[in-house]
């Protein structure tokens, strides 16, 4: 099946009323999470989680997609209306979609703001549907030192690119890590860290720890500054046409902000978040209104709005070709899919084309729907805005407390949901980034899994981990990003030292 | 604000340690125990196998070593650097009394969350929720409560089918156990 013959399958899959319906319920339910203070896309796709268990694998897998594509666009929906980012990725929005909105033009700017999202999406999913067959027989030259340079290195660099200083990123990482070694041990079946507490034995599901560190800390923070929401701006479906001008104005924007999503997504680390950044670094750079930026430009819109859809689309690539999960959300999403017995790795695409092919489709249908819900359904998503939130935050709790519950129906899921979100409130208070400890506590055991094969497949000869190109490539690269900026800055300090003080010299003379 | 001059700052060795900083040092500390006590476990009551078998134990080891490596670098970097500076606020007042009191209802809603069940546990909790965070009067608190409660739990559970605990409404609970 070629690439394109893949893409239509994939379509014709997805358009069955099930995978429809799953793709609708998770768009609209994304829209609300990302709208919501409170809930990102991470414990929003964690919350969906154990319901997708009881679908079919395809539509599980579509509705977190869906989830995914629809907190986004939620969150940046608030970013524009309000000035309150619903998630990172929509940090960059608000500059520019605000002040639109005090030009009293934010109806257009969220119309730009669908329609290059829709644009990038489509862009991204064209390149994945041409990329994965490639990445996939490169993949199968894969070996356990390959995977494991490729888990290992990918989680350093995830840990390096998303905290602030090393420690904010590395500590979360380990402790994510070693959270994931606890309960059975899947070669020998020793009981590792239960302390005969036989609950332990199925180790940390990664749905309490989720929601914990980013929903019910994000609720605790915002109960003790309830200022953090602002009056909400309402927009009339009249009022949500561009003029020509501002047409002409986001063209070239959503091209350039799709082709920089796609590349960061294809990258370890936050990956919607820094392409939202370098897109609008871009168009500050090379657009002919770059002088307005900042003062409400559709250029501050299109571009990063592109960018964030092209790369939570390009981040699949990764996912689906090599099973490396880039981002907390699609670490979620790979807990998913070895729930319902799906492998995804290079092998994916031969032998669940129906799930590989369905989950790009279902990609590009969540972006229709996204289109279809949200733009004529804006007044809806803002009211939404209006809950009084004495009544918001103790609900989100509530479900929170379920859906830890559910998971697994165990009371030590609810424990650890709640002690995970007091540990997320003061490690956010300290400025640590959680991400990599959700991907560290996915990525731990497949880290292990791949050791542990190397080291039986080469009987115990630990350089077979440096036999190949590609794991000392991947090392390499590893090592660069690790240690490269600050090995830059030690060389940029002794160049500007030297000129320091041959200007000082000079002045002396 | 006044800039510092280069010479200023090497005349400064140290800058001040702000409450970030210092909660730094306490993750780091904390970290460093765990990290400690992690890899003696491991060692004293994991096998460790051979080198072409490696056990159990191989892993969390090098794992144990990793959380002790970080924990050294959150404390160096908290203790010498000033890569993550400023202070950590922390509410007071009345803000802080309701942080904590919904702290305690959450505790107590968890705690009992087996035993009352979901319909009445979620009920509980979102009455307190709202008589914590808004300012309705207790009538309007109890009826929305209960009304919010009652909902989202059908919705899950005879909606989605998902299974939660029944608790006292359940078969064998004290008031579900009357009507059978």
């Amino acid at each position: 099946m070629n690439p394109w013959e893949g893409l239509l399958y994939g379509l014709e899959l997805v358009f069955t009323p099930q995978l429809l319906l799953a793709a609708f319920i998770g768009a609209a339910a994304g829209t609300a999470i990302g709208v919501l203070p409170g809930l990102g896309p991470v414990a929003g796709a964690a919350l969906i989680l154990p319901l997708t268990f009881t679908l079919q694998p395809a539509a599980g897998l579509i509705m977190i997609a869906g989830v995914y594509a629809g907190s986004m666009y939620g969150g940046s929906t608030t970013s524009v209306l309000m000035n309150m980012p619903g998630e990172a990725a929509s940090v960059v929005t608000a500059i520019d979609g605000y002040e639109m909105t005090r030009k009293g033009r934010a109806g257009p700017a969220l119309s730009i703001m669908a329609v290059g999202s829709f644009i990038a999406g489509t862009i991204a999913i064209i390149l994945v549907t041409l990329m994965s067959p490639l990445l996939s027989n490169v993949a199968l030259l894969f070996g356990p030192a390959e995977y494991l340079a490729l888990t290992g290195g990918g989680l350093l660099i995830l840990a390096r690119v998303s905290g602030g200083s090393p420690a904010s990123g590395f500590f979360p990482m380990v402790l994510g890590v070693l959270l994931g070694t606890v309960g059975v041990e899947q070669v020998t079946g020793f009981f590792r860290f239960t302390f005969g507490i036989q609950d332990l034995a199925l180790g940390f599901s990664l749905v309490p720890v989720a929601i914990g560190l980013y929903g019910i800390a994000e609720i605790l923070l915002l109960i003790e500054d309830p200022d953090r929401a602002a009056k909400v701006k309402s927009v009339k479906l009249r009022e949500l046409l561009p003029s020509g001008e501002e047409w002409r104005r986001a063209w070239a924007p959503w091209g350039r902000g799709s082709l920089v999503g796609f590349f960061f997504g294809l990258l370890p680390g936050p990956s919607a978040t820094l392409s939202s950044f370098a897109s609008y670094r871009l168009e500050k750079a090379v657009s002919k209104h770059r002088d307005e930026m900042g003062t409400g430009a559709v250029e501050g819109v299109a571009g990063p709005e592109a960018a964030n859809n092209s790369a939570a689309v390009g981040s699949l690539v990764p996912l689906l070709s090599l099973g490396l999960p880039f981002s907390a959300t699609f670490a979620l999403m790979l807990a998913a899919m070895v729930v319902q017995g799906i492998q995804p790795g290079p092998l994916l695409i031969e032998q669940r084309p129906d799930i590989f092919w369905s989950l790009i489709a279902s990609m590009y249908v969540a972006n229709v729907m996204l289109l279809i819900l949200n733009l004529p359904l804006v007044g809806i998503w803002v009211s939404l805005l209006r809950i009084p939130k004495s009544m918001l935050m103790p609900g989100i709790i509530v479900i929170a407390v379920l859906g830890a519950y559910s998971t697994r129906f165990n009371m030590l899921d609810v424990y650890v949901l709640v002690l995970l979100g007091a540990i997320g409130y003061f490690l956010r208070k300290l400025d640590f980034a959680l991400a990599s400890m959700i991907v560290g506590l996915v990525l731990g055991p497949f880290i292990e899994k791949h050791f542990r094969e190397g080291m039986f497949l080469s009987r115990g000869d630990l350089s077979y981990f440096l036999d190949s190109g590609i794991a000392i490539g991947m090392w390499v690269v590893a090592i660069v990003v690790l240690f490269g900026g600050g090995i830059w800055k030690l060389v940029r300090r002794r160049i500007v030292g030297e000129e320091a003080e041959k200007v000082k010299l000079e002045v002396e003379d | 604000m006044s800039r510092q001059s280069p010479a200023d700052t090497t005349r400064t060795a140290r800058p001040a340690l702000g409450s970030k900083r210092k909660g730094r040092l306490v993750v780091g500390g904390v970290g460093l125990v765990l990290g400690l006590w992690y890899t003696w476990y491991t060692w004293a009551n994991v096998p460790m196998g051979t080198q072409d078998r490696p056990g159990a134990g191989v892993f969390p080891l090098a794992v144990g070593i990793a959380m002790i490596a970080v924990s050294i670098l959150a404390l160096a970097e908290a203790w010498l650097t000033d890569a993550v500076s400023g202070e950590v606020t922390f509410p007071k007042g009345e803000k802080r009394r309701v942080l904590l009191l919904m702290g305690v209802a959450l505790i107590a809603f968890v705690g009992l969350y087996q035993f009352l069940g979901q319909y009445i546990a979620s009920s509980l909790f979102l009455i307190a929720g709202l008589s914590l965070l808004g300012n309705r009067s207790m009538v309007r608190n109890i009826v929305y409560g209960t009304a919010i409660g009652v909902v989202l739990s059908a919705f899950f559970m005879e909606l989605l089918s998902v299974r939660l605990p029944e608790g006292l409404l359940g078969p064998t609970g004290l008031i579900g156990g009357l009507f059978l």
